[in-house]
């Protein structure tokens, strides 16, 4: 097959069919046709212009800004939350047993991941951005940008578990470098528990738990659910689960966990897709010719290589 | 893209200041449009949701954290509200591949229903990327911005959409000859 980079034709299909007769962005109207939103924003300049108050008190370090711990700090959300479909239902709660319910009847889902650090003499700063597919049939897929807080240089990493050859295979593109990792079946069990996002409600069904009421995320109507786990992976974590009114399902999942003397690290699980359509390619990496062995830099991708038969 | 003056931007809108909001309804308009489109295929709702797009930025601007992800933000905003749509049945969508729904207009037409098709049998994100590509010829930062992919990101799905755009068409007889 000729590589569609070469087919002008279809580009010049595309853009024919594609090709918008040019939106206009018209503000003026667009002010006109919702006056109560302007008047909610404007409102804000006397209101909320002190809404971020400064994080006044330096904090301890914690994580001494090495791009390896920030890595593994990222690691831990997604193992927190990336998930895999795995655990049965024996949650006694209301609300959050729903969730769950409804959780266990998707078979396939994408999210995406942020991450913040705030450490001392420094302001709150990105570390990570992740995006993740899971599916119980095949794995899991996460895309993960690390970035080191101090430097600002990020690193790329892909990471494909595959469930039918319980191996971890992660690619390094700045590097060229992948590596694969095989697991035998009970430490890949004990991995599948704790990166199930279900592990999570489960702890926060066995915690106490507190309902934030109603809100909205990104004009979701969604109600919130917040514990601190002690159990956690996170040790004590402030977490907080706001799920879709109408269909039950997460929309965002927040994690706080608080170093002390205003020192901390906030997750956030966002822009969640249920029931994704997904086939086994997508779970199947392709190492590129040019890719020489190396270490993954995160902790939970432990394990031992495959046998090289 | 000047992304500190963005980030300027979105801080003051934050604050109350409408014109910031203007300049950054100028900037996002069309690249919401493109994307509610990907999902309803429809470009009169898709306007109709790029508006309502922003009537809730206006409202949730606040919560916004992270000023410097405000196009990836926005575009969250975009897919939820493009979702209730179709959960509401307000758009159809592209009818499926195998609906005998093709007519035989001529060769022309043909082929053009047959690249739509190809285009909506794609899945989801690869769908946004080829929209964003063709819709209004949107540069691959603006789509890595609104997307929220890396430039490399974007470049290898945008090859793999078209490839399977193309094997699509292929299946179906259909090439550039």
């Amino acid at each position: 097959m000729r590589s569609p980079e070469d087919d002008k034709w279809l580009d010049e299909a595309l853009s024919e069919i594609i090709g918008s007769e040019e939106t206009r962005a018209d503000f003026e109207q667009w002010k006109q046709n919702h006056p109560q939103a302007v008047e909610m924003l404007t409102s804000r300049a006397c209101g909320e212009a002190h809404a971020s108050p400064r994080l006044r008190k330096i904090g301890r370090i914690i994580m001494k800004s090495s791009i390896t711990r920030a890595a593994a700090a990222a690691a831990i959300a997604i193992a927190c939350l990336a998930g895999l479909f795995l655990l049965k239902s024996t949650g006694s709660g209301i609300a959050l047993a729903e969730v769950l319910e409804r959780i266990e009847q998707v078979t396939a889902y994408r999210c995406q991941m942020s991450a913040k650090i705030k450490s001392q003499g420094m302001d709150e700063k990105p570390i990570s951005q992740a995006t993740m597919l899971t599916s119980e049939a095949f794995g899991a897929k996460t895309i993960i940008e690390i970035s080191n807080p101090i430097t600002g240089q990020s690193i790329l990493q892909e990471i494909y578990v595959l469930l039918s050859q319980k191996t971890i295979t992660t690619l390094m593109p700045n590097e060229k470098k992948y590596s694969q990792l095989e697991f035998d079946e009970a430490s890949f069990d004990g991995w599948r528990e704790e990166n199930d996002s279900r592990t999570m409600i489960r702890r926060i069904l066995g915690c106490e738990h507190t309902n934030l009421g109603r809100s909205t995320i990104d004009g979701i109507e969604v109600e919130g659910f917040q514990t601190t786990d002690p159990n956690g992976p996170m040790g004590q974590a402030e977490i907080k689960i706001w799920v879709d009114v109408e269909t039950r399902l997460p929309v965002q999942i927040e994690i706080h966990k608080d170093a002390g003397d205003d020192a901390y690290i906030h997750f956030v699980v966002h822009d969640y897709q249920w029931g994704v359509t997904v086939d086994a390619t997508d779970f199947e990496p392709v190492i590129p010719d040019d890719y020489t062995p190396g270490q993954p830099m995160m902790q939970m991708l432990r394990g031992k290589k495959p046998n090289s038969q | 893209m000047d992304l500190n003056s963005e980030t300027q931007l979105v801080e003051a809108a934050q604050n109350g200041h409408l014109e910031s909001f203007g300049a950054l309804y100028e900037r996002y308009h069309s690249p919401m449009v493109a994307l509610a489109y990907s999902m309803l295929a429809d470009r009169s709702l898709a306007e109709d949701a790029a508006q309502e797009v922003f009537v809730i930025a206006c409202r949730d601007i606040g919560s916004l954290k992270s000023k410097e992800r405000f196009a990836a933000w926005l575009a969250g905003i975009c897919r939820n509200i493009s979702r209730q749509m179709l959960r509401a049945g307000k758009s159809r969508g592209i009818a499926p591949d195998n609906e005998p729904a093709v007519v035989r207009r001529g060769d022309a037409e043909d082929r053009r229903e047959a690249i739509r098709r190809a285009v909506w049998s794609l899945r989801e994100p690869e769908r946004e990327l080829i929209i964003m590509r063709y819709f209004d010829g949107f540069s691959q930062g603006q789509i890595s911005e609104v997307l929220g992919l890396s430039s490399q990101a974007v470049n290898g799905r945008l090859v793999r959409a078209k490839r399977k755009i193309a094997k699509y068409l292929k299946r179906k007889r259909f090439d550039g000859k």
